[in-house]
């Protein structure tokens, strides 16, 4: 019989045999959808420190297009299993594959993105090896001194930031939000090896058959690609204080997201929800109006450039992230703001 | 056992429904079949598949040289014709024998092979529709290093 020290002797053992970054290709909407990119740049950064290599997990029917894209955005290394039966994504198939695949290759880290899909398949590759699962990441890094994967996710209703560890089991598992790193630039001059994995598709028998799947129509709210956001909210006082953003939007060219209590109080769409349980968006100008600036929100906007935050309250929490400041009633701003704009657009 | 191979983000041959950034089939000798398709650089612009060969028909006799994607030397009418996405060629009795086209996507390019390819004693080497081209097992598939 082991010791208790023993099997986390072996444990660690285990861990250490495990090597590379692996990220899941998530390429059902892409070039919209970009969450893969993003997490391949992270898993690049991931991947140096822990002198290791990015790979990345592609399954799929028909996808030469989208390996090559992933080797330009620096996969160093494809795992590609190609197959009629993985055209359309069909949960349970997709879990058997990967499980599969990490069995036999041993990636240290394996990272998904939070979209719908990931937020469903990713749960039950964590469940089907035994290992831990850290959902909707905002940061992740490694430890320099353990060379463990900090995982740093929203916790108890994203009131606080919690680094979560999986000091033994193996692949540390964590879904990552969309907008939440940058992608980096395409670079044609990238090569990679590509790996076509074996499969026993006896193993992948599914209880599930997909019959069609239809892609919803675009509905015109970017905020995830826009480059310059205004953000509202309690502040903003009702749907007629709100209204001013859409105004200046239009004067900026800019998207217009809300925090919570204007989503909830029906001023805005669910969709512009920028935050925790919306959109993290990644804009070159961000003016956020009225905004309390609770970790729930501020998770969201952690990767704008620049942030301008208006708000009446001199001690509100979001001058603490935002870069510019102004202190007063967002409404006055705002009316002043587009006096002048107005003025300069229409001489 | 899995198949690796060297990809590049750029341009790739599709062979045997894998991405191959180059790849070489039989030893580079003046006499005997080979089919060499060479890496594409994103400097070389609009890529044009870039191939080297010895081809020879079902019943052993050569037909044409192709140096890098040019005619090396032809035998009785057999004719390359230059497209704009690639090169096909016409054996002297006016068969097509093969064709090489390259496809853009949004960021990258693909190059697909149709025709077949038979060795100095008229076997059947690989051969490919246009959308597979597949190689005959027993005969290896060369790739030479990328610095990967």
């Amino acid at each position: 019989m082991k010791t208790k020290t023993a099997k986390g002797d072996d444990n660690k053992a285990k861990a250490a045999a495990c090597r590379g970054v692996w990220v899941f290709a998530d390429h059902r909407n892409y070039f919209q959808d970009r969450v893969t990119l993003q997490i391949l740049a992270k898993g690049r950064d991931l991947a140096r420190d822990l002198e290791t290599e990015v790979g990345v997990v592609v399954l799929g029917h028909k996808v030469s297009e989208f390996v090559m894209e992933y080797v330009a955005h620096g996969a160093d290394i494809v795992y590609l299993v190609e197959d009629e039966r993985l055209a359309k994504y069909n949960v349970d198939i997709y879990t058997t594959v990967v499980c599969q695949l990490v069995e036999q290759y041993r990636p240290e880290v394996f990272l998904v993105g939070a979209t719908d899909f990931g937020r469903e398949f990713a749960p039950r590759v964590a469940k089907r090896l035994t290992t831990g699962l850290s959902a909707d990441c905002v940061a992740l890094e490694i430890d320099p001194a353990e060379k463990i994967l900090l995982q740093t996710s929203p916790s108890f209703e994203g009131s606080v930031l919690a680094t979560i560890v999986n000091p033994t089991a193996r692949p540390q598992m964590a879904t990552v939000r969309p907008g939440t790193f940058k992608e980096r630039k395409h670079d044609y001059h990238r090569k990679a090896r590509l790996i076509k994995p074996r499969i026993d598709w006896e193993d992948g028998a599914s209880r599930m058959e997909v019959l069609k799947v239809r892609k919803q129509p675009h509905r015109g709210v970017d905020l995830r690609e826009a480059p310059i956001v205004i953000c509202g909210g309690r502040g903003m006082g009702g749907k007629k204080g709100f209204g001013l953003l859409g105004r200046l939007g239009k004067l900026l060219g800019a998207e217009v997201g809300a925090t919570r209590p204007p989503v909830s109080e029906g001023w805005t769409e669910s969709d512009r929800l920028i935050g925790q349980t919306g959109k993290a968006i990644r804009p070159r100008l961000l003016i956020t109006c009225g905004t309390s600036g609770a970790v729930q929100y501020t998770t969201g906007i952690q990767n704008a450039e620049y942030i301008i935050a208006i708000n009446k309250d001199p001690d509100a929490l979001i001058f603490q992230t935002a870069d510019f400041g102004a202190v007063g009633d967002a409404h006055q701003v705002l009316h002043h703001l587009m006096m002048r704009l107005e003025k300069e657009t229409h001489g | 056992m899995d198949s690796r191979f060297v990809i590049s983000a750029y341009h790739n041959y599709m062979v045997n429904g894998s991405l191959l950034a180059g790849f070489r089939l039989g030893e580079v000798r003046e006499d005997r079949f080979f089919f060499e398709a060479f890496p594409i650089e994103p400097e070389d612009g609009r890529p044009q598949p870039l191939v080297s060969a010895n081809l020879f028909d079902p019943s052993g006799g050569l037909v044409l040289r192709l140096d890098k994607s040019r005619t090396a030397g032809s035998h009785g009418l057999s004719k390359l014709r230059r497209t704009k996405s690639g090169f096909f060629i016409r054996s002297s009795e006016g068969k097509a024998m093969l064709s090489v086209r390259t496809f853009a996507f949004k960021n990258c390019y693909c190059t697909h092979i149709a025709g077949i390819l038979c060795d100095e004693e008229g076997r059947p080497v690989a051969s490919g529709d246009g959308e597979t081209f597949r190689t005959r097992v027993d005969i290896p598939l060369i790739q030479p290093p990328h610095g990967v």
